[in-house]
């Protein structure tokens, strides 16, 4: 048997297997953006637009 | 024993001829050597992350009792503004993450770990760390949704006076309470979508588990608990607050009298402070901390604190005091019900007048508010202040013919007949010394250095 100082909670801990599945699953996703830099050229498409905003 | 170190069976902290020790028990011993051996301790404490120990006693049935560098002054998490739990919250998952790469965690996760040094947060429970067993869940994850993401959640998507259920609540909010009173648009939000109403869910669902139950739990890698770490630091980061415009927090900008005013009240405080050579002072009413600030700048000055009752004001005075380094410890603390005795047997946390007093109590343009704003008449005043300070008060009078008090009396009946200059000397004259009474130039207003009767 686990004897612990605090109650974790058994919801806490069921639920943690499962956040760290989806916590995964976002942080693999932000990889992937990166590797293929969509957030630097959404960027860069917006500072564009400025630009051509600017110069009208 | 401390009244509130009594819940962890591997180490209590005691006082002895005033001084704090911690005596770790015997069974934590193999666990304090990896703790030390690791080098763990070493990186804490020169990142200044947790409060630095001297060994002070080795016993022969292994148990050892460490000393602790003691604060002047304990503050609870009920009386911080948002960004000192909010700094506070990323201060235990810092240490968590520093943890995890020596080979050990963090067995519990409640913010009555962390104190404030100055303006800095500072882990200060030596005894919160076990050895790290590969593939278990972190069982301080749902203390720390409790004691810190749920009250800055609900702050900065409800109302930042949320925060106060944590008086209410000393084990945190419970996460069903949170997520029932936090907008529909945070299931939105990935953060607090897992962290707060999937995990209430689960609470819910599992709170009659049976203990057979554990062995469905699912393993969670240490890779996993790294990204775990780095979720909830990045869903913390992400919350703010939508600042209103206090009168509080701006109160020395736009509320003040007059320039000429506020620059003679800083030379005169600063010249009373100087007299008194107090090394340590409250500011009561502080607002941004205008004269916390001239307190903490003199050289006798060791710790001053710095309370008021707005949220706003206070969370301003403690980021700008961060920013500079400052030793001042700003609380936010309702003079018409400040923090009681509480928890178990009313006696585990102290109430504010039950902690160390400093040698000065600052109430600068306060007792107007306290006589006309909450009816507390004059004669009750003394008493209440001889509590805030163990030698000397500077206190300004603030007579009924000054335009905020007649602001005060606007919409109000004048029930005040107490409130005059004559009384509030006679009252107070019967607690204090008045070692100096001086008028303002350019108000009518009155400043007094006082010093308690000797009893």
């Amino acid at each position: 048997m686990i004897l612990l100082y605090i109650d974790p909670g058994f919801g806490s801990l069921f639920i943690q297997g499962l956040v760290t599945v989806a916590v995964g699953i976002t942080f693999y996703f932000n990889k992937v953006k990166s590797v293929l830099g969509i957030g630097s050229k959404n960027i860069e498409i917006q500072d564009e637009l400025n630009e051509k905003i600017e110069i009208k | 024993m401390l009244n509130s170190s009594f819940r962890d069976p591997d180490g209590f902290v005691f006082t002895d001829s005033g001084i704090v020790y911690r005596k770790l028990s015997a069974q934590y011993q193999s666990v304090y050597e990896q703790f030390m051996s690791s080098g763990l301790y070493e990186k804490l404490a020169e990142k200044k992350w947790l409060i630095p120990h001297t060994l002070h006693e080795k016993h022969a049935d292994n148990s050892l009792i460490i000393r602790p560098e003691m604060l002047p002054f304990i503050s609870y998490p009920y009386e911080w503004s948002f960004s000192q739990l909010k700094d506070a919250a990323l201060l235990t998952l810092n240490i968590l993450r520093e943890a995890l790469k020596k080979g050990m965690v963090l067995k519990d996760a409640s913010n009555y770990n962390v104190q404030f040094k100055g303006s800095k947060p500072i882990f200060i429970d030596t005894s919160s760390f076990e050895l790290y067993e590969e593939g278990k869940p972190w069982v301080a994850y749902g203390q720390f949704c409790r004691h810190f993401l749920a009250p800055l959640a609900l702050a900065a998507y409800k109302d930042v006076r949320m925060m106060e259920l944590l008086r209410l609540h000393i084990d945190g909010i419970p996460l069903d309470l949170a997520a029932s009173l936090l907008p529909l648009k945070t299931k939105f939000n990935l953060g607090i979508a897992l962290h707060i109403h999937a995990h209430a869910s689960s609470v819910k669902k599992y709170e009659n588990a049976e203990i057979k139950n554990l062995n469905k739990l699912k393993s969670v890698s240490l890779k996993s608990s790294f990204q775990l770490i780095e979720h909830l630091e990045r869903t913390i980061a992400s919350l703010s607050l939508t600042k209103t415009k206090s009168t509080w927090g701006d109160y020395y900008e736009d509320g003040i009298l007059s320039d000429a005013y506020l620059a003679e009240k800083k030379d005169l405080v600063h010249q009373l402070i100087a007299e008194t050579q107090a090394n340590s002072v409250w500011d009561i009413g502080a607002n941004n901390g205008v004269f916390s600030r001239i307190a903490e700048r003199h050289p006798s000055v060791k710790w001053t604190v710095a309370m008021d009752f707005d949220h706003n004001a206070v969370d301003n005075l403690y980021l700008s005091a961060k920013s500079k380094t400052e030793n001042i410890i700003p609380i936010v603390i309702d003079l018409s019900n400040p923090s009681p005795r509480q928890g178990w047997a009313n006696n585990e946390r102290g109430a504010l007048l039950d902690r160390p007093k400093p040698q000065l109590a600052l109430a600068l343009a306060l007792i107007h508010h306290l006589r006309i704003g909450n009816n507390v008449p004059i004669a009750m005043l003394p008493d209440f202040f001889s509590q805030t300070t163990q030698q000397y008060l500077i206190i300004e009078m603030v007579p009924k013919s000054d335009e905020k008090v007649k602001k005060l009396l606007t919409l109000r009946k004048d029930i005040f007949e107490d409130y005059t200059v004559e009384n509030f000397e006679k009252c107070f004259g019967n607690t204090f010394d008045i070692l100096k009474k001086i008028a303002f130039t350019h108000s009518t207003r009155l400043l007094y250095l006082m010093a308690k009767k000797n009893e």
